[in-house]
């Protein structure tokens, strides 16, 4: 059984511990205990009623995560041949030659705070096996860590630090999309393009600039 | 007071103020042995859903966020069963409401879990754990 003070702190009626942020650690999916009232800001809150809330904005540039809020856009390899990461078969990520198809289209989802897939919207960017893999892939949104990416710099980074890469660094069609410690290599740089500003693919007899 | 015949007193059992403790008796009075009696066509009503709850500090029934003062301001959530700070995702596993039949903090992902301290009480850890209003 818990009381809430009216400032900011949650105290059990028995014990008078409170809840506390363990270590203070301010991480994604950090661990929420009781502890000893020491007054800290690990054991302060806010009880917001969710009437009240500010309602989540759906339009418009997240300046934390580096993305337009739900709109489309390529993720496009600064290689040489300027491919494009895909959802193949709403499962792999890989490396592609620009189609234009619903399946090389991403968009950032600002409820989920997840990068999602255009062709399959109820699939997010993920770090494979709950982020112990290396592989990326799309799967079921749930918002966890190996889900939650930004764009800063030109890099796709996870919330634990690791970046989109291209696996070896090799420019071919299909290659595998990974995650790997940043190394500022050209396959880990990606330009996002929005959709609606995607030059069209140069058709036969155009100039290739 | 309430006294039997033979003297022994209706009291609090070991004289401590905890929910569910039992009710023993003894010869000795004391507060632990002092009960008001108060007639059912006169005991206050029930707060109702909205209304506030002063003892807990709590709107009841009506569901909130909870929200940690560290920098990032993430949101209080479940992870399987366990208490978590996470960024704001909007799903149900981040919204919570005071349950005034229970006294707990109810989950609004799960309705019959609650906050719990883990181990009866005897752990640090606070998980969701189905209601059962014991004072961890």
């Amino acid at each position: 059984m818990w009381k809430f003070d009216g400032q900011n702190t949650f105290f059990n009626i028995y014990n008078d511990k409170v809840l506390d942020v363990q270590g203070g650690r301010d991480q994604e999916g950090n661990n929420v205990q009781v502890w000893n009232r020491n007054r800290s800001k690990a054991q302060q809150w806010k009880l917001i009623y969710v009437d009240k809330a500010e309602k989540p904005k759906n339009k418009g540039f997240d300046k934390d995560l580096g993305l337009e809020r739900n709109r489309p856009f390529y993720i496009v390899s600064k290689l040489t041949m300027e491919r494009v990461v895909e959802c193949w078969g709403a499962n792999n990520i890989i490396l592609s030659d620009f189609t234009g198809s619903l399946g090389q289209q991403f968009f950032f989802d600002p409820v989920s705070k997840t990068i999602k897939s255009q062709q399959w919207k109820d699939r997010s960017m993920t770090i494979q096996g709950a982020g112990r893999s290396a592989n990326l892939h799309m799967t079921t949104t749930n918002s966890r860590w190996f889900q939650m990416f930004r764009y800063k710099n030109n890099n796709i980074v996870n919330e634990k630090g690791k970046v989109m890469d291209v696996v070896g660094g090799r420019d071919t069609q299909h290659n595998n999309i990974q995650v790997y410690q940043k190394n500022n290599g050209m396959g880990q740089q990606f330009e996002i393009v929005y959709a609606d500003e995607m030059p069209p693919v140069p058709k036969k007899g155009e100039l290739n600039k | 007071m309430f006294k039997n015949e033979k003297g022994t007193i209706l009291q609090v059992a070991h004289h401590l103020d905890h929910e569910s403790y039992p009710i023993g008796h003894n010869v000795k009075d004391g507060l632990f042995s002092e009960f008001d009696v108060v007639y059912a066509d006169e005991m206050e009503a029930e707060p109702k859903k909205g209304d506030f709850n002063d003892h807990f500090g709590m709107h009841i029934e009506r569901p909130f966020f909870v929200v940690s003062a560290l920098s990032s301001e993430r949101y209080l959530d479940i992870l399987g069963r366990n208490m978590v700070i996470k960024t704001p995702n909007g799903r149900t596993s981040q919204q919570w409401y005071f349950d005034q039949k229970s006294r707990t903090i109810k989950s609004m992902y799960r309705k019959n879990w609650s906050w719990d301290i883990a181990g009866s009480g005897k752990s640090n850890n606070m998980h969701a754990w189905n209601t059962n209003s014991k004072w961890w």
